[in-house]
């Protein structure tokens, strides 16, 4: 008897906490769309870790990096990859900054795409213009802890590079928690982020780009 | 520098005199041609494509006895361009549009062949002069990749592209010190805006 009845609540257990992770949709979406613009509108400098984790179908392990991120209001942007191996990405406004291998290239943001939709869509997701965006259909999910916001690209440029976006924000804070790009083949690149600081000073020297 | 001049007249010297002695490369000069293996490569990669500048990362996963696939990813996401590379022809998985044109893939299919090992992983046809020996690759009816090979162990060892006799394509291996492990590779052209340098990342 005592085993059944600890097995039924090892069982409620585990069900009600996959309950709680799965998500659902919004109950009121207009009411979080005012929230989460009000909210980003807060968002001065947010500074954080991440880790990425960069999944390709032939390859046996992810290819794991981590690095440091810090954006600055309005359009600042730096990221910086520690392991396995360096690379530096600065975005001010339309100006971007790489140095990999020891090499530093400046090219404005406007003539590679790539690293224009990239970019963007990091900084949209902190300044709340994700939501706005016309080049994703979007569609948002809740669960106790976190939105699940769904970003399906409608230009066909984009659509040949990404299948979907998904992102996840925190309840908590509205910040950023994870970032999750999914290719046509399948392949991902799942970015997380971690040890957030919002709204802790950056000087605007560590977005320099020159 | 006096070293790659002193390859230049060497190879310039088998190419138009055949006085060179046929024999084959030693053990410590194979090791430092690169080689398909078995373990995936990664490097990081910096391209200058005509008028486009990319950064990524690069993968050289071999498939078979003679296909290499090649895929280049962004640094923070999307895949670039994606190849089979094999010893006569390339398939082509996925390029973004600016890579999408046949004169860039048809470059970088034999960039990318000649760094990821594929056209080195045969025998040469070997000629030797001195400290010197330079191992020839038939690439395709007009193409012949030339790698000169010192005795002695150094810092770097230079490979040229020859298109019906004339150098195209100028590609330098540089090895980790007191190694014969190749850390980086610089592949610059002569003829078209195409650069690419690559790093190798330990996975």
């Amino acid at each position: 008897m005592l085993k059944h009845l600890t097995l039924s609540s090892i069982l409620i257990l585990f069900f009600s906490s996959v309950m709680a992770q799965e998500f659902a949709p919004l109950k009121d979406e207009v009411a979080f769309r005012k929230l989460f613009a009000e909210k980003s509108q807060e968002f001065n400098t947010l500074k954080s870790d991440f880790v990425q984790e960069k999944s390709i179908y032939l390859l046996e392990n992810h290819i794991i990096s981590n690095g440091s991120f810090q954006y600055k209001r309005d359009g600042k942007l730096r990221m910086e990859y520690f392991k396995p191996y360096s690379y530096l990405f600065v975005l001010n406004n339309d100006k971007v900054m790489i140095k990999n291998n020891q090499k530093q290239t400046n090219i404005n943001a406007n003539s590679n795409k790539l690293f224009k939709l990239i970019s963007q869509i990091t900084v949209d997701c902190i300044n709340g213009n994700i939501l706005n965006s016309k080049q994703f259909k979007t569609s948002i999910l809740e669960n106790s802890s976190s939105y699940r916001i769904t970003l399906i690209p409608k230009l066909k440029e984009l659509n040949s590079l990404l299948s979907e976006i998904v992102i996840l924000i925190s309840k908590k804070d509205y910040t950023v928690e994870t970032i999750e790009m999914k290719e046509v083949s399948n392949d991902f690149t799942l970015m997380t982020f971690s040890n957030k600081e919002i709204n802790k000073p950056i000087n605007d020297e560590v977005f320099s780009v020159r | 520098m006096r070293f790659f001049l002193y390859v230049s007249v060497i190879l310039l010297s088998c190419l138009s005199s055949q006085n060179c002695n046929s024999q084959s490369l030693t053990v410590e000069q194979m090791n430092r041609v690169p080689h398909t293996s078995d373990s995936t490569k990664m490097y990081s990669a910096n391209f200058t494509v005509l008028k486009y500048h990319f950064t990524g990362l690069i993968y050289f996963i071999k498939q078979n006895d003679s296909t290499v696939r090649a895929i280049m990813t962004s640094e923070m996401g999307p895949k670039i361009l994606d190849l089979n590379l094999m010893p006569q022809k390339y398939n082509v998985n996925f390029a973004i549009r600016q890579m999408k044109r046949k004169v860039v893939l048809n470059t970088l299919y034999y960039d990318l062949g000649v760094a990821s090992g594929l056209f080195t992983s045969k025998s040469p046809i070997v000629e030797s002069k001195d400290s010197v020996s330079v191992a020839r690759y038939r690439l395709s009816k007009k193409k012949e990749l030339i790698f000169s090979l010192n005795t002695i162990p150094t810092e770097a060892s230079v490979a040229y592209i020859y298109e019906k006799k004339k150098e195209v394509v100028k590609v330098e291996f540089f090895y980790i010190p007191n190694s014969n492990n190749i850390d980086s590779v610089s592949i610059s052209h002569q003829t078209i805006r195409m650069n690419i340098e690559l790093k190798k990342v330990k996975l």
